[in-house]
């Protein structure tokens, strides 16, 4: 009974975890799909609109 | 059923707290830009502006061999203060109307005084004044370019095209509102927790701590990701005066975003562990 408990407040702590999971993955996906392309647009507009 | 719901509820909880975090610190940088007045600007800025200028006259000097000491004097808080409020003005100007707003300008009667009574441009007394009025010019170029290091031409041209294809004033305003929109819709999915699997109501605490935790972990994710990518760099590579701006204004969002990090993990702790007292 006592292992019960202690393995399900356990759990409860890794339940955050689960719960971010898909936005984890989607946010990784898009980094490294778009990560790269994104960069270079911002890198060029960064020189094409600021004078030094 | 229920605890399906209720984790489904959770998961969009979990978005609605992630876009109230992202839209929340977005506010900040965008919100102080749009007053009448532009957004304050902090005296940290102007002395690092001032060390900025001092590099920037002194090259000029070599140039041109004027003395740099009574330019670099002429140059002060007040001068600065009054070009950064006019660019903080500028922005402004951006944000609200759309439309890039007018160029900065600063009085160089005083600055042209005191070039033309250099040792350099008395070598040559007939063409000292040209001398002066050229040479002030290139100091307003260079310290204006500096506070604003924006090519206002093509953010001109650029704002135009946009605007042709969105609203770019409503854009902004709608982005104001979102944290609070974001805020509701949170309240009304933990409420909605409470109802789908509530009974009792530390059930629900435990989704809602969840969903919390889930937030703070997102965010924290998105803001190391933000700083890896390397975007400091970058500008400074372009500028060293957008470079002191943009570090002042990520010093703030990093802060607030660190400031809802640790809510949210708050209160995810609390509330997980309210709802695992029943349990035990």
């Amino acid at each position: 009974m006592n292992t019960e408990h202690k393995s399900r407040g356990k759990k409860i702590w890794l339940q955050p975890l689960w719960l971010a999971l898909p936005f984890l993955a989607v946010i990784a996906f898009a980094a490294l799909r778009f990560g790269p392309t994104i960069l270079r647009v911002i890198s060029v507009l960064i020189k094409g609109a600021v004078v030094s | 059923m229920k605890k399906c719901i209720a984790w489904f509820l959770a998961f969009l909880l979990t978005g609605s707290l992630i876009l109230f975090g992202v839209c929340l610190v977005g506010r900040q940088v965008i919100a102080p830009a749009m007053g009448d007045e532009g957004a304050p600007v902090s005296e940290s800025l102007i002395r690092e502006e001032k060390e900025l200028a001092r590099e920037r006259i002194a090259k000029l000097a070599e140039l041109y061999g004027f003395d740099a000491e009574p330019v670099i004097a002429i140059v002060n808080d007040e001068v600065l203060q009054d070009l950064n409020s006019q660019a903080s003005l500028w922005w402004s100007s951006v944000l609200r109307d759309g439309k890039a707003g007018k160029d900065l300008r600063w009085d160089t009667t005083e600055l042209e005084k005191v070039l033309q009574a250099d040792p350099a441009a008395q070598e040559n007394p007939d063409e000292a004044e040209y001398y002066a009025t050229a040479v002030a010019e290139e100091i307003h170029k260079s310290i204006v370019n500096m506070v604003l290091p924006m090519r206002q031409l093509v953010f001109s041209l650029g704002l135009e095209k946009a605007e042709k294809r969105i609203d770019l004033v409503n854009v902004v305003e709608f982005f104001l509102g979102m944290p609070w929109a974001a805020l509701a819709l949170s309240a009304l999915f933990a409420g909605l927790i409470a109802l789908a699997d509530g009974q009792p109501i530390r059930r629900a605490l435990g989704y809602i701590g969840s969903a919390m935790g889930a937030a703070a972990l997102v965010l924290a994710v998105i803001a190391a990701l933000y700083l890896c990518a390397g975007i400091l760099p970058m500008i400074r590579e372009a500028s060293a005066g957008l470079t002191l701006q943009y570090q002042s204004l990520v010093k703030g969002s990093l802060l607030l975003t660190a400031g809802i990090v640790v809510v949210l993990a708050a209160g995810c702790v609390v509330c997980l562990l309210k709802s695992r007292e029943k349990k035990a």
